[in-house]
């Protein structure tokens, strides 16, 4: 009996062991990726593991492998920010993360500059025949 | 039998405080420099990080680590001033350069330099390091985008929605 229990631990811990593994040696297996491709934590405590995750894979290899897509929304939208509205609203079509941010009218009150462009052609999904003013 | 701070805070010697990257390397900085990051700098005042503990960094490794720490030595004289009013222009461009070259690096590091320098709020950093992936961006096309940042290729879907949002937007696009 003893020895199932020894037994059965030992297996726990190897699948332990194992799964974590997974996550040193594939951060793209992060959970939480969106359909596009972008990471979209739920909350900062999430982050943080998922920040710890992706370090912890980089340090076993010795290398900075960090892919840009593992970057936050809070650090897109720095990035965003620092572009002229002709290049923002190119971002908007690179993916939906993307589009969510830029056209989020916290960015764009945060912009240095505001910007009519911007603004009022504020939904790029609405179809083109169909102005909307939300 | 004094208190190594107070020592440390009064005479001119500069006070040191240890932090301590993800994969336990220590490193030993002026607290002036470490007090860039608006993270470290309550612990600090609170007189954290000096003598044999340091202020474990779990999410930054050394390498990002030792790179962001030459970016806070660096900027840290600027910094006291109260953003240097009265440097000289000699000052100023050498502290450009510097930042200029200090950019100039591969991009995977790029992104592990953003991500450190927003946890641990470097806001000088932060803003050099958002400004050069900008720049990377700037004039691109969202396909050109995608590749540079090394997104994955976009779906069916994805590749459609794109190309309805060039079809409205083309102007922008010339």
């Amino acid at each position: 009996m003893g020895s199932t229990a020894s037994s059965r631990k030992k297996t726990g811990n190897t699948a332990a062991s194992r799964k974590k593994k997974t996550d040193n040696a594939a951060p793209a297996k992060i959970t939480g990726r969106t359909e596009t491709g972008l990471f979209t934590p739920a909350s900062r405590e999430e982050k943080m593991d998922t920040a710890a995750k992706i370090t912890a894979g980089r340090t076993e290899t010795g290398l900075h492998t960090m892919p840009a897509r593992y970057l936050t929304e809070d650090i897109y939208e720095e990035i965003l920010l620092r572009l002229l509205a002709e290049s923002v609203l190119r971002c908007r079509a690179v993916c939906k993360a993307w589009r969510r941010i830029a056209t989020d009218p916290r960015f764009l009150a945060a912009r240095p500059r505001p910007s009519c462009t911007l603004t009022y052609l504020r939904r790029p999904a609405a179809a083109a025949t169909t102005w909307r003013w939300t | 039998m004094a208190a190594p701070e107070s020592g440390d805070g009064n005479n001119g010697a500069a006070r040191m405080v240890t932090l301590i990257s993800s994969d336990n390397t220590r490193f030993e900085v002026e607290a002036a420099a470490a007090s860039l990051s608006q993270t470290l700098q309550l612990t600090i005042l609170d007189g954290g990080g000096g003598g044999g503990d340091g202020i474990p960094l779990p999410n930054v490794d050394s390498a990002t680590l030792s790179k962001v720490l030459e970016y806070c030595i660096k900027h840290a004289p600027a910094a006291a001033n109260g953003g240097a009013p009265n440097a000289t222009a000699v000052d100023r461009a050498e502290l450009e350069r510097f930042d200029n070259e200090f950019v100039n690096i591969d991009q995977s590091v790029l992104y592990s330099l953003i991500m450190a320098a927003h946890n641990l709020e470097i806001e000088g950093l932060q803003s050099l390091v958002a400004k050069k992936v900008a720049d990377m961006i700037k004039g691109k096309s969202p396909m050109e985008i995608r590749r540079t940042l090394g997104f994955p290729d976009p779906t069916p879907e994805e590749q459609a929605e794109m190309n309805a949002h060039m079809l409205e937007y083309g102007w922008a696009y010339e």
